[in-house]
């Protein structure tokens, strides 16, 4: 973590210095990627999610007042983008998402990405692999799901029972 | 959940914990990070010059939406009752991005019509940075616009015909008016002005109206909704 140099250039970035933003854009856009990736399943949603992420950021720079890492706060306002994203096509759509089918196979490029686990995470359904990347990756807890996914803590336990049992036939196939 | 047996279940319970051991550590060594297969730079740099000169469209309804105080909605999204109820939603959409098309050609023409400012050492010496983004964002649209030529090859989703020609119609306003300035930047080489015009505002515009388009034609309308609002 670079905390230190992310305050100095978050304080530039809040003076509408974009090149320090760019550094700081440079610094996490892996990281924020990374959970774009594992949610979304899908390279293009992710970088398009990645760049809604750092354009939000741009925007309510003034509302972070760093008494959170600033990568901290950036991550959260990824995933939030995320699930608001998927939140939005799953009510229009009329599904439920513990009820969801699983996807096809997602098109998750090899490069970089080569471990099994990556390949059968993708292929999780919508709802399981949300709560497994967060739960189990991200480490966030079953109550913080709950919240930033709007379904009971119970409902994120069952979800992550359902993908480890899936991944578990997955990986010993 | 199903009850099904599969052939991966283990039958006995110390191969089930070997497995779940498996499956933890394999998870505690996924990569934290895994960059863009692309640099996303560009177009994020574009649609953040694009806002700032409209700063009341970025606010996005008073929602502080800080990650820091929890996880509270970041994303502001559709403003409730912004689509007419009584109208079809890909009705406003095309008019909206018709009137975005419409401001861009006027833009262009009166820009145009006025001539290109005259750049003094000190404007010329700002054109490089911008230059560099362009190919990058060139490159940007154009990876767009094989997703969107991909999507309609495919049958463009269950968008109508009606939304189909709207889209078509502006892309091609867009790309003339893109054509235009890449001429006038061409004539004109150390004018910052027109660099910057063109990566900030049309690149930029471009960019949002295919990835509203490819929306559109994946029926994605909330998303596109919100997207073609950003235009206004």
């Amino acid at each position: 973590m670079i905390t230190d140099t992310d305050h100095a250039l978050v304080a530039r970035a809040k003076d509408g210095d974009l090149a320090a933003f760019e550094a700081l854009y440079r610094s996490h856009a892996g990281r924020i990627h990374a959970v774009c990736l594992r949610l979304t399943a899908n390279p293009e949603e992710a970088e398009e999610r990645t760049q809604d992420a750092f354009v939000r950021a741009w925007e309510k720079l003034g509302s972070f007042e760093g008494r959170s890492a600033f990568g901290s706060w950036l991550y959260r306002l990824a995933v939030n983008l995320v699930i608001d994203a998927r939140r939005a096509r799953a009510s229009r759509r009329r599904v439920e998402v513990i009820d969801e089918e699983p996807d096809a196979p997602a098109s998750i490029p090899e490069a970089g990405l080569g471990l099994d686990l990556e390949r059968a995470i993708a292929g999780l359904p919508e709802g399981a692999r949300t709560v497994y990347v967060l739960h189990e990756i991200e480490g966030y807890r079953h109550e913080e799901i709950g919240e930033v996914m709007g379904i009971a803590t119970g409902t994120s336990k069952a979800q992550l029972h359902r993908a480890r049992t899936l991944l578990r036939r997955s990986l010993s196939s | 959940m199903t009850n099904e047996r599969h052939p991966g279940d283990a039958d006995d319970p110390r191969d089930d914990a070997a497995i779940e051991a498996r499956l933890d550590e394999a998870a505690r060594k996924l990569p934290r990070e895994i960059p863009p297969g692309r640099d996303l730079w560009p177009g994020i740099a574009a649609r953040i010059a694009r806002e700032s000169l409209t700063p009341d469209r970025v606010s996005g309804g008073g929602n502080p939406a800080s990650g820091e105080s929890g996880h509270g909605s970041a994303s502001g999204d559709v403003a409730p009752g912004d689509t007419p109820a009584s109208r079809p939603r890909w009705a406003v959409v095309g008019e909206r991005l018709a009137l975005a098309a419409t401001i861009t050609v006027i833009a262009v023409a009166g820009w145009v019509a006025l001539g290109p400012s005259t750049s003094g050492p000190d404007t010329a010496s700002s054109a490089g940075p911008v230059l560099e983004t362009l190919d990058a964002l060139e490159a940007e649209c154009a990876l767009a616009r094989d997703t969107l030529r991909r999507t309609l090859a495919d049958g463009g989703g269950t968008a109508s015909p009606e939304v189909i020609d709207v889209l078509q119609v502006n892309l091609a306003i867009i790309q003339t008016a893109i054509d235009e300035t890449r001429d006038a930047l061409s004539k004109n080489p150390h004018d910052p002005s027109i660099a910057t015009y063109l990566a900030h505002e049309l690149y930029a515009d471009e960019l949002a109206l295919i990835r509203t388009s490819t929306r559109l034609a994946t029926n994605d309308f909330a998303e596109a909704s919100s997207d073609a609002g950003q235009e206004e």
